[in-house]
């Protein structure tokens, strides 16, 4: 399996810009966003993979369906944003702030979610496979009917957490509770 | 620069292994080797790259047992390692070592611990540090004993988690990660995790 890291990446300045080039279907792989505030903005189908989000306001975002394969969004602002069905393979979520976002029927095998802080996040029929949540707060998460085969959810807090219906067994050691 | 991440088929491990090349200079790196993949010599050729250099960051089979093959077909490329191999001829590298394979530069950072012949590669001009299996996102690579995990340990602290923040760890497995995301939640490098 390839995947992308390019530098010399394209780079954009604005939220208006960045949503017209995904409404004309535009491919932004690889393309350099870190750090713009994109709050509220609308990327539902996108290409993003390999894309450099770091750092980015992606409060309220709808990303819906969007290809993130390989993407960094690691220390993203994204409470209450809109992942569902992203395919998101080996991205990074790293430190992200995802309270009650959605990643509801995700790819996000192999992916980095450590230190991510998000509570009540929607991991329902997500592939988490293989994911490291280590350090993360989990807290009143619903990973329902999720497959969490060989998930890393260590020293992470799952309190309240749902896990009715998921698939595979993952690593819990040493979890808050 | 160009830098391509594969995930190789070596069992369930899935080491993973990295192309790093200078477009202009038509110059590529690999970075471990544990298996051989056909697309990464077919990038190379589309590329048009000189693949100078085969770096490994240490010796265990699921990165190094491809080795073989590429030098088949990169018969010129030097294979840096941090000790010795019995499948092909290195020039031996050791921490503190500054590698320059044009246009790159590389600092060789002791990262022992996992094994004892352990390194890391660190490129600052693209802030990227190839650290093999001495940590992982979320964790550390497995150490035979408790005074191995306080090598392996003090050596993420001493000179990776010293590293910019802002600075890519590209592990031997799994996904990518930063020296800000190791520092801030890396279970195990807090006070009192302990090995198990």
């Amino acid at each position: 399996m390839t995947l992308w890291h390019d530098t010399g990446a394209r780079r954009f300045g604005s939220r208006d810009e960045i949503e017209a080039a995904v409404a004309r279907g535009e491919s932004l792989a690889g393309a350099c966003l870190e750090g713009l505030d994109l709050a509220g903005a609308k990327l539902a189908g996108a290409d993003l993979t390999g894309a450099r989000l770091s750092g980015a306001n992606l409060t309220g975002a709808v990303l819906a369906d969007a290809t993130l394969t390989r993407a960094r969004l690691d220390e993203v602002v994204a409470p209450e944003a809109d992942f569902s069905r992203i395919h998101a393979e080996f991205a990074v979520f790293g430190l992200a702030r995802l309270a009650g976002a959605r990643f509801h029927a995700a790819d996000l095998r192999r992916s980095n979610f450590v230190g991510a802080v998000a509570p009540g996040a929607d991991f329902s029929q997500a592939d988490v496979y293989y994911a490291r949540f280590a350090g993360a707060d989990l807290s009143q998460a619903c990973f329902t009917q999720a497959n969490v085969q060989r998930a890393v959810i260590r020293a992470a807090d799952i309190r309240h957490a749902r896990f009715e219906g998921a698939r595979g067994k993952a690593t819990f050691d040493r979890n808050t509770q | 620069m160009l830098l391509r991440h594969f995930m190789l088929d070596v069992g369930p491990q899935e080491a993973n292994c990295y192309l790093l090349a200078d477009l202009a200079a038509k110059t590529g790196i690999l970075v471990d080797a544990g298996a051989f993949e056909p697309a990464i010599v077919a990038l190379a050729a589309e590329h048009d790259l000189r693949m100078a250099a085969i770096l490994l960051t240490h010796l265990h089979w699921d990165h190094v047992d491809g080795l073989p093959e590429y030098l088949r077909h990169w018969p010129a490329a030097r294979v840096i390692a941090p000790a010795a191999l019995a499948t092909a001829e290195v020039e031996r590298t050791a921490p503190g070592e500054e590698l320059e394979i044009e246009p790159f530069r590389f600092r060789v950072l002791r990262t022992s611990g996992h094994t004892p012949e352990s390194v890391s590669y660190y490129c600052a001009e693209h802030a990227i540090c190839f650290v093999g299996d001495a940590l992982f996102a979320g964790s550390i690579g497995g150490t035979a004993d408790e005074e191995k995990f306080r090598e392996e340990t003090g050596c993420i602290r001493d000179h990776l988690f010293t590293l910019p923040d802002a600075t890519e760890l590209l592990p031997g497995h799994g996904p990518v990660t930063t020296v800000a995301i190791e520092r801030a939640a890396n279970p195990f490098l807090k006070p009192g995790f302990g090995r198990n």
